[in-house]
């Protein structure tokens, strides 16, 4: 989960998903902290969970697979789509093969 | 658990660190924090502040404010900054502009992981060289040029508030615009030199409301340092946008 305040447009679960090169992941006792050097914005993941997923996406065909892989369940889902499409709005993760 | 009780336990490193570099500096600014101007015999090599950057990198430190003094004046300055941001640690670095000629300047417009922020105390050099002294203003928006010149968007010009700029706030939102930079608005301390130039330079209480208000209408697109969080007792929080780690505008 995230902390950014604004909605987020739609997030694509079946799509395949990286975080961006100039972001450095720091993992925390409550989740881990986001860096974007190329914004200089700071995210929260609030769970290690979320850490999980996040660290997992570069490796799976889509944001779906993660998802499960890090043992979300479909009532959780949604929750965590959500915070996927906010980490995707504050440019933290992007589409992979989209560039930048 | 609440994020306020997960935030108790505090993080496992600091976000940012800042770092005076050197005392050294080419200005002696009347209200400098930190009275610099020499160097001290004292302060690290290369290859200590090497090592310094190694134990960051190791707590994962997300970047360094590097200050001082005048860092751009140490000779092994830009190899710190690259041997920073080569090992994952990010510079932001406040500088006078004495050594942003164009090559700096596109030096630092290629990498993503390095940050600038320009001193300039005043819209005009009479304001600004009373403080900074004489040739500051000229330096300053020279290296602005360069800076605009090599495409480095954002850069940060930053002002402490004092009695003799605060008329000056639409002027200085002006420069920074011109430059394509983002005006950062700091308080004025009475600390080092700052202790010795407090009665002649700090701002007074109607200045205090003009910046209040000035910050009401702008503060969008304004930084501020850590001190401008506050509630005021007008009765509502100032919306200017902290440039520290909460810098999203959240708070």
């Amino acid at each position: 989960m995230s902390t950014e305040a604004e909605a987020a447009p739609p997030f694509d679960l079946d799509r395949a998903w990286c975080v961006d090169e100039r972001v450095a992941v720091r993992p925390e006792p409550f989740g881990a902290l986001l860096y974007h050097f190329g914004t200089r914005r700071l995210s929260f993941l609030k769970n290690t969970t979320m850490l999980a997923v996040v660290r997992s996406l570069g490796e799976h065909p889509s944001a779906r697979s993660a998802c499960a892989a890090a043992g979300v369940g479909a009532a959780l889902l949604p929750a965590y789509e959500r915070a996927l499409a906010t980490l995707a709005q504050s440019r933290m993760i992007r589409e992979r093969g989209s560039g930048s | 658990m609440s994020l306020v009780e997960q935030f108790e336990r505090g993080l496992d490193a600091p976000i940012c660190l800042t770092w005076e570099l050197t005392y050294a500096c080419n200005l002696a600014c009347v209200h400098c924090l930190s009275s610099s101007g020499r160097r001290d015999p004292r302060e690290l090599s290369t290859a200590e502040c090497r090592e310094v950057i190694d134990t960051l990198q190791r707590m994962q430190v997300f970047y360094v404010n590097i200050g001082g003094g005048e860092p751009t004046v140490r000779p092994d300055f830009w190899e710190l900054v690259d041997y920073a941001t080569a090992h994952q640690v990010g510079v932001k670095f406040s500088t006078n502009g004495i050594k942003i000629d164009s090559a700096a300047a596109r030096r630092l417009a290629a990498c993503d992981y390095v940050d600038v922020q320009i001193s300039l105390d005043g819209a005009t050099a009479d304001v600004n060289d009373a403080v900074r002294g004489a040739g500051s203003y000229v330096t300053a928006v020279r290296a602005m040029e360069h800076l605009r010149a090599a495409g480095f968007e954002g850069f940060k010009l930053s002002v402490v508030m004092t009695r003799h700029n605060i008329g000056q706030l639409d002027e200085l939102k002006a420069l920074a615009d011109r430059y394509g930079a983002q005006l950062r608005l700091t308080r004025f301390r009475p600390s080092g030199r700052g202790a010795d130039s407090w009665h002649e330079l700090h701002p007074e209480a109607g200045q205090q409301r003009q910046l209040y208000d000035w910050l009401s209408r702008h503060g969008e697109q304004v930084l501020t340092g850590d001190s401008f969080f506050h509630l005021a007792p007008y009765g509502g929080p100032l919306p200017a946008r902290n440039s520290s780690w909460i810098a999203n505008g959240h708070a």
